[in-house]
């Protein structure tokens, strides 16, 4: 049993041992720091590959561990190889940047921000999952004003910081009320019960408890009320640093939820279902309709993950493992688009705002990286020959199926309002191929080829997951 | 154990935690206002006492009493220049005082039309030595990761306050 348990969880012991490592080699020995970057990126292979041998074992290593505070199951594998995989990418982009000055910090907050969305999601009760969204955002925290002279880049982490703590305050709140009402925090079994069993006091403070749980973990998702951080901070902070909280985060909260509220809790608690089906359909209306007008590529992407926030929420309204699988594959597709276009991002230039004329005329100068940035945009748009199609699709059957069409419907209009600001680059890319005498876009210089290995990475996993995505869709029809 | 926790300790108790948290706000005196903080932290440890929870009291006294409470005298220390500094403007702010007003009636409401919980208190309060075990047993993993946690906001901390190598 203790044997199992730590080959159970190598890849975890691995990425501490790393970081306590890098940690001491950097302070004892200065003239390691270039070679971090290597360090990070061979621990996170070795992990992800003893995260595939873990999953090749199930049956003998799959279970509840360390008196049941956390599981490991196909859900926990799916994030293991997810988030190492986009941590793997996010290392390749920093390569050059973060490469000497700050890299021992860089990497090693930035390995254990990963142990805790790991943390999240094998979490099996809230004491877990709050230390690992701690675990994550410290982290982060720091390192999105890692450029500390830039006045820009410290008033987004001052942000970030204040209001992030703010919102785990409150989601304590909400965690020390459900205790309260019952008596547990564990979610081995679903968290909340069958609310015909329950007492009407119970029943009332279980709901008061939930709104402050949803806002607190609202706040981390960046879904439409508790979203007002996610512009100024992605518009401010380090690139890199931005491309990961927009995504992997985001991805093992939503997997964390799904695992608290279980398969049939949308059945038993309609106001809590009502609650969460105002902010999704807010999300996807008001990140969609507000990213239109925005004029700042970053901006923009911030509010694209405002409206893919409420999308994924569909699924957890919706309930049951179709949704489940529904969810896991729109996540993939999430993840890999927006890493992907925040990378293209960076590789434009770091040091101004870009604005969508800098794309102008990008196809003739840079074909290869305009090619790379449609499709990661027609992927997050949902257009039909990409992965995004089959992610939105699989959401919107899944809610059609829990009797939600209306929500399906919702979804359904938002991404055709969504193609609009994604379309509005692409057409300034491609649009002097079309007509001549268009004004130039910002010059780039040259792209670090790390920096491209990742790009062309992300191009990969975004068309291998559309190609995987075409036997599921043609199973449902 | 008592089922019920006297009343007068009680309510002796409240009225220096909500008098000590308005005296904070409306202390011309940062440095009053500090001190004022500080009484009304050591009076929710004497609340955490009226429950028998001996360790939470201490934890309380330790960490904010203790350790908060310097703290934020000693940021204030570092950051006057002159004695006048610490008298600060009385600024009223009538929206943040409408969005306190709004959370509280919003609570009140919500805690208050429950009918009170029915209590499982425990039959003897759970001692130190009792706590101690559960938390290296069964709590075994969320102890260790709370104490990764830790170590990160003391390195980030550090670096944060630290000088710019580029420079």
């Amino acid at each position: 049993m203790y044997l199992n348990a730590w080959l159970a969880w190598s890849p975890e012991i691995v990425l501490t041992l790393a970081w306590a490592g890098m940690l001491v080699c950097g302070a004892l020995w200065p003239r390691t720091h270039p070679y971090m970057r290597h360090a990070t990126l061979a621990a996170l292979l070795i992990a992800l590959g003893l995260a595939g041998l873990v999953a090749a074992n199930a049956h003998s290593l799959y279970g509840l561990y360390f008196s049941e505070a956390a599981k490991l199951d196909s859900v926990t594998t799916f994030g293991r190889l997810l988030f190492g995989s986009a941590g793997v990418l996010v290392v390749l982009a920093s390569w050059d940047v973060h490469g000497e000055e700050n890299a021992v910090e860089f990497f090693g907050l930035f390995v254990l921000s990963l142990l805790g969305e790991v943390v999240i999601v094998s979490g099996q009760n809230l004491l877990m999952l709050f230390l690992g969204i701690e675990l994550l955002a410290l982290p982060t925290y720091a390192l999105i004003a890692i450029h500390k002279t830039r006045a820009r880049a410290i008033a987004a982490g001052l942000k970030y910081f204040l209001l992030g703590m703010f919102a785990s305050v409150v989601m304590l709140y909400g965690m020390a009320l459900l205790y309260g009402s019952l008596g547990t925090i564990s979610y081995v079994h679903a968290l909340f019960p069958d609310p015909s069993h329950l007492s009407a006091a119970r029943l009332g403070v279980l709901q008061f408890a939930f709104f402050f749980l949803i806002l607190g973990l609202g706040f981390k998702v960046t879904a439409f009320p508790f979203h007002f951080w996610s512009p100024d901070v992605y518009a401010g902070g380090s690139t890199q640093v931005v491309a990961y909280i927009s995504t992997v985060p985001k991805v093992a909260i939503m997997l964390a939820i799904f695992r608290i509220l279980g398969p049939a809790f949308s059945t038993g608690y309609p106001i809590a279902k009502w609650f969460l089906i105002a902010i999704a359909v807010l999300s996807m209306v008001y990140g969609n309709i507000v990213a239109l007008m925005q004029d700042d590529v970053r901006r923009m992407l911030a509010y694209s993950g405002v409206a893919n926030t409420g999308y994924m929420l569909i699924a957890i309204i919706a309930g049951g493992a179709d949704s489940q699988a529904a969810l896991l594959f729109f996540l993939v597709v999430y993840t890999f688009g927006n890493l992907g276009a925040f990378f293209v991002v960076l590789g434009m230039g770091e040091d101004r705002h870009i604005t969508i004329g800098d794309f102008d005329g990008l196809a003739r100068r840079y074909p290869v990286l305009a090619l790379a940035m449609g499709c990661f945009l027609f992927s997050l748009a949902g257009t039909p020959p990409l992965a995004g199609f089959f992610g939105k699709f699989a959401l919107f059957k899944s809610a059609v199926a829990h009797g939600l069409p209306l929500l399906a419907l919702v979804g359904l209009v938002t991404t055709v309002i969504s193609v609009g600001y994604y379309l509005k680059i692409a057409s300034n890319m491609y649009g002097d191929l079309v007509q001549r005498d268009l004004p130039e876009g910002r010059a780039i210089e040259r792209i670090p080829v790390p920096l491209r290995i990742a790009l062309v990475l992300a191009v990969t996993a975004t068309l291998v997951t559309g190609v995987l995505g075409i036997p599921l869709f043609l199973g449902a029809l | 154990m008592p089922s019920a926790i006297p009343a007068l300790p009680f309510y002796l108790l409240v009225t220096a935690i909500i008098g000590g948290a308005l005296m904070t706000i409306f202390s011309r005196n940062v440095v009053h206002a500090a001190f004022w903080l500080l009484e009304a932290m050591v009076a929710v440890s004497g609340l955490f006492l009226l429950l028998s929870a001996e360790f939470l009291a201490l934890v309380q006294l330790l960490v904010y009493a203790g350790a908060v409470a310097v703290l934020t005298l000693f940021v204030i220390m570092l950051t006057l220049r002159r004695r006048e500094d610490a008298i600060r403007p009385l600024d009223t702010s009538v929206a943040a005082a409408g969005l306190a007003a709004v959370f509280g009636i919003v609570t009140a409401i919500a805690v208050g039309g429950f009918s009170p919980l029915p209590a499982r208190m425990p039959a003897a309060a759970p001692g130190i030595a009792q706590f101690g075990g559960e938390l290296f047993t069964r709590w075994a993993l969320p102890f260790e990761v709370a104490s990764v946690v830790l170590l990160i906001a003391l390195v980030g901390a550090v670096w944060w306050s630290g000088e710019d190598e580029d420079q």
